[in-house]
């Protein structure tokens, strides 16, 4: 079946779904305080939008609380005895109000609405029987009890780990349905989600409860703290935009001059970025990775003129020259606390040194080369090779492969090698020209000569 | 100024004495007050202005707002002379420890003063507050849930005011403008000062309805807004670092002298605050400055070299190297244009060269007569003066000539 085919199915079937437990909860009339409704709902669809990428692990959403403040609210105002159906129907109805991103309408996008209505529908329709069950008998005056605060916060976090761990459910299985692709959201995110959001949880239920004992000041009072908290974060978000798009600048000066080179760092980002998941880093890992390849070719700035001049392949004596150069400026950058790490990996990642004197240059003392710098000395070689050169013809792929293996170099690790031709035969990518055209007569450079 | 700094203490214990008798039925609560308030002063939220702002703003938040359940219906824990006195005391504890860890006396003696003024409006515009704002109660008699809303925006405002001023106070010395961009680099902390305070009016209200879990309400949001200050913090000083490390670039590649960047930078943002400029315009004159000479890293491009190249084409090229970084378009800008003259003949001014710009040429080129030429300041101030028909604007000159004075560069001692 086709992509788009699935699609459709699955978005078609998780509608249904949503629409379904909205008619199964609905009680027949509306039944919650209505402007209370409406402030909550607001604070939820704001929320939602706002939800911003901390890195590549955590995302700062937090319109979870809203609706599980809601909930907890409603479930002590009412006093009707077992599970209060419009209670769950709120909860379900707030939830579903929370995709229509008119941006998204806009666009005609409805694939992404529709399925998130119906799993942000299920999921709250079974929070809120979670609630329901834990505090739908408990009524309060102006104060609560420290049993009946604990049962409140019990219900908070109960119902905010059953909204996570549904939803989270709902959408990997969208996604490994309608992609067949399963690395998409690894099951270990799951533990960090549905903790982070039952603590989310707790504050949710404690706040109803104090929202019902006629204390809707402090509505506004945690918005403050939060909004707080909230620009702080875009505006982190932004500045390290800045961050990298400032050092993207030096490197484009780098590879504009040279047309054999443009987009070299890109794709060295792009091959480290494929090893290094092929390989299972983290986070932080692939963050570091990408980091260390945006820097890696930065010390060419201070290269002398007379070395860039040079046509063909440099002698030992005026590498060394330009390592001295490179180096000069990989010292600059070390001193940015927060590229030591990559500064680390890049400057290691030359394969020239590694053979011979290996842990004297550079800033690492180590006397074997690191996993990251072996990803980044691959990716680097390997775009060297399969990329043309003033001086030479790109080779093919396999070519490229083959002479990285026969290279003995300790950077070039077999393990590192197969990653790359493991992740590039499943993306179904080849780099550099065909074999037909690199067979005979051109004359490839060989691994430990084609890094630049 | 040892004296002044040790009368602060003193001054605070002699208040605390005097307001001892405490009114409230469990006196434990001022007691545990002040302690908190000691002990929170000693950690410190980044804000941008550097001022220091500290969790004991969160228990005095929360003072006022605190009450608790009693057979006779709600009731506050402190009256206004027990918060005073919270106060008083909790912050002649945090002047002992502070000075026991080795703070500065001068700028600790500032801080704690500076605390106790906001921290004073505060109460007493709450408790002015209070009884003179009462908002209409419900059709039982039952009071309205928003009354202690606007209690606290009003004292909370009125206490950034205090907190604001007094930063420009803390430099009585400066001229007016420099007053005001004290002040207006105060207001930048409105962010961290209404999360401290938010928070603790939260406590205080959560209290009343559900006791201590009323804790996890308000430490929960401020937790995650206080990570979220201390991680932009960081990638400010992140980002600092970082433009301060590729400026040095074209001096490592050898195409200007070594320290030449941050010289001009460091000049640049002295004579920006002597013209009075904003911190906002001061920061973009500083990194600027720093990238200025930054088109000079294409130097060791052959077919550059081969084709030549003029001021106008480096100062372009550094602008395109700085302008990728969309949050730098300014800079950018700035850096493109400084090369150009600040007027051309029968022109009185060209209005649309950035005064950054202006700057950044007249402190660069001074840079590198002392550094590079080997003038000595004055003969350097006298080409600057002598370029100062087209090339260099002469306000700028003046300004620099006040910000090295200051600075002894001339070596001159002024006789009276």
């Amino acid at each position: 079946m086709r992509a788009p085919v699935r699609r459709f199915l699955v978005g078609s079937a998780y509608f249904l779904a949503g629409v379904g437990v909205l008619w199964l909860t609905y009680p027949g009339a509306f039944g919650v305080d209505l402007p209370l409704w409406l402030l909550f709902t607001a604070a939820y669809v704001v929320l939602s939008y706002q939800s911003v990428e901390v890195n590549d692990r955590l995302y700062a959403s937090s319109s979870v609380m809203p609706v599980l403040t809601a909930g907890v609210a409603f479930a002590l105002v009412s006093d009707r005895p077992g599970i209060d159906q419009s209670v769950v129907f709120a909860m379900t109805l707030m939830a579903a109000l929370g995709p229509l991103v008119p941006e998204d309408l806009r666009l005609r996008r409805l694939f992404q609405p529709a399925a998130n209505l119906g799993q942000l529908a299920v999921s709250a329709a079974l929070a809120g029987l979670v609630i329901e069950a834990v505090v739908g008998d408990l009524s309060v005056s102006m104060v609560l009890e420290t049993r009946e605060a604990f049962r409140v916060a019990v219900a908070g976090s109960a119902g905010a780990a059953t909204y996570s761990a549904v939803n989270f459910v709902l959408v990997r299985n969208a996604v490994v349905w309608t992609y067949g692709r399963r690395d998409l959201i690894p099951w270990s995110r799951m533990g960090m989600i549905v903790g982070s959001q039952t603590l989310m949880g707790v504050l949710g239920g404690l706040l109803g409860a104090v929202v019902v004992t006629a204390r809707p000041a402090v509505v506004p009072l945690i918005l403050f703290v939060y909004v707080m908290g909230h620009l702080s974060i875009i505006a982190y978000s932004r500045l390290r935009e800045a961050h990298e798009s400032t050092l993207r600048g030096f490197v484009k000066t780098l590879e504009t001059r040279d047309l054999y080179t443009r987009g070299h760092t890109e794709r060295v980002a792009y091959f480290s970025r494929l090893i290094g998941e092929r390989l299972g880093f983290n986070g932080t890992q692939l963050e570091q990775m990408r980091w260390a390849a945006l820097i890696h070719d930065v010390g060419k700035l201070a290269v002398p003129v007379e070395l860039m001049q040079k046509r063909g392949p440099l002698d030992d004596d005026e590498y060394r020259r330009l390592r001295t150069a490179t180096h000069l400026v990989d010292d600059l950058l070390s001193e940015v606390d927060f590229l030591r790490p990559m500064v680390d990996i890049a400057s290691g990642c030359h394969p020239r040194l590694a053979g011979e004197d290996f842990g004297q240059v550079g800033h690492t003392h180590t006397t074997s080369p690191s996993l990251e710098q072996k990803v980044l000395a691959v990716a680097d070689a390997f775009d060297a090779m399969t990329s043309n050169r003033s001086y030479r013809m790109a080779s093919s792929q396999s070519r490229a492969f083959a002479a990285l293996r026969r290279d003995t170099s300790p950077l070039f690790d077999p393990l590192v090698i197969d990653a790359l031709e493991q992740a590039l035969a499943e993306v179904g990518q080849t780099y550099g020209p065909p074999d037909y055209l690199t067979e005979v007569g051109v004359e490839t450079g060989e691994a430990a000569h084609a890094h630049d | 100024m040892w004296a002044a700094a040790a009368l602060v203490p003193v001054a605070g214990a002699v208040v605390a004495v005097a307001l001892l008798p405490v009114d409230a039925a469990n006196p434990m609560w001022v007691w545990g007050a002040a302690a908190v308030v000691g002990v929170g002063s000693l950690i410190k939220v980044p804000t941008t202005s550097g001022s220091e702002f500290t969790p004991a703003a969160i228990v005095v938040g929360a003072l006022p707002l605190l009450a608790r359940q009693t057979p006779g219906g709600i009731e506050h824990i402190f009256t206004l002379h027990d918060s005073m006195l919270v106060v008083t005391l909790g912050l002649t504890f945090s002047w002992v420890l502070r000075a026991a860890r080795g703070d500065d006396p001068r700028r600790l003696a500032a801080g704690v003063l500076r605390r106790a003024a906001s921290f004073t409006v505060y109460l007493w515009v709450f408790d002015w507050v209070q009884r003179a704002v009462v908002l209409p109660t419900g059709p039982d008699g039952s009071p309205n849930g928003w009354e202690p809303f606007v209690h606290f925006v009003f004292a909370a405002g009125a206490s950034f005011m205090a907190e604001v001023l007094s930063a420009g106070f803390d430099q009585t010395l400066g001229s007016w403008h420099r007053w005001e961009g004290r002040v207006r680099l105060a207001l930048r902390d409105l962010n961290v000062f209404t999360a401290l305070w938010a928070a603790g009016a939260l406590f205080g209200l959560a209290y009343e309805a559900i006791g201590w879990w009323a804790l996890a309400v308000a430490a929960l949001p401020y937790l995650f807004t206080d990570g979220a200050f201390r991680r932009l913090h960081a990638a400010r000083r992140t980002y600092a670092q970082m433009m301060r490390a590729l400026a040095q670039i074209p001096e490592v590649g050898g195409h200007t002298q070594p320290g030449h960047a941050h010289r001009t930078a460091a000049l640049a943002s002295e004579v920006a605050v002597e013209l009075g400029l904003g911190p906002e315009e001061t920061e973009t004159v500083e990194l600027a400055a720093l990238m200025h000479a930054i088109g000079r890293v294409t130097l060791n491009e052959p077919n550059i070299l081969r084709m030549g190249y003029t001021d106008a084409d480096l100062a372009r090229w550094g602008s395109e190297i700085v302008g990728e970084a969309s949050a730098l378009a300014e800079v950018a800008e700035v850096i493109r244009r400084q090369h150009e003259p600040y007027r051309s003949p029968g022109e009185d001014r060209d209005p649309d060269v950035p005064i950054a710009s202006r700057i950044i040429k007249v402190c660069s080129a001074y840079d590198i007569a002392t550094a590079e030429t080997g003038f000595s300041p004055l003969e350097a101030m006298e080409r600057l003066h002598q370029g100062s028909v087209y090339d260099y604007d002469p306000d700028v000159v003046a300004a620099l000539r006040k910000v090295l004075e200051r600075r002894g560069a001339f070596g001159l001692v002024r006789s009276r």
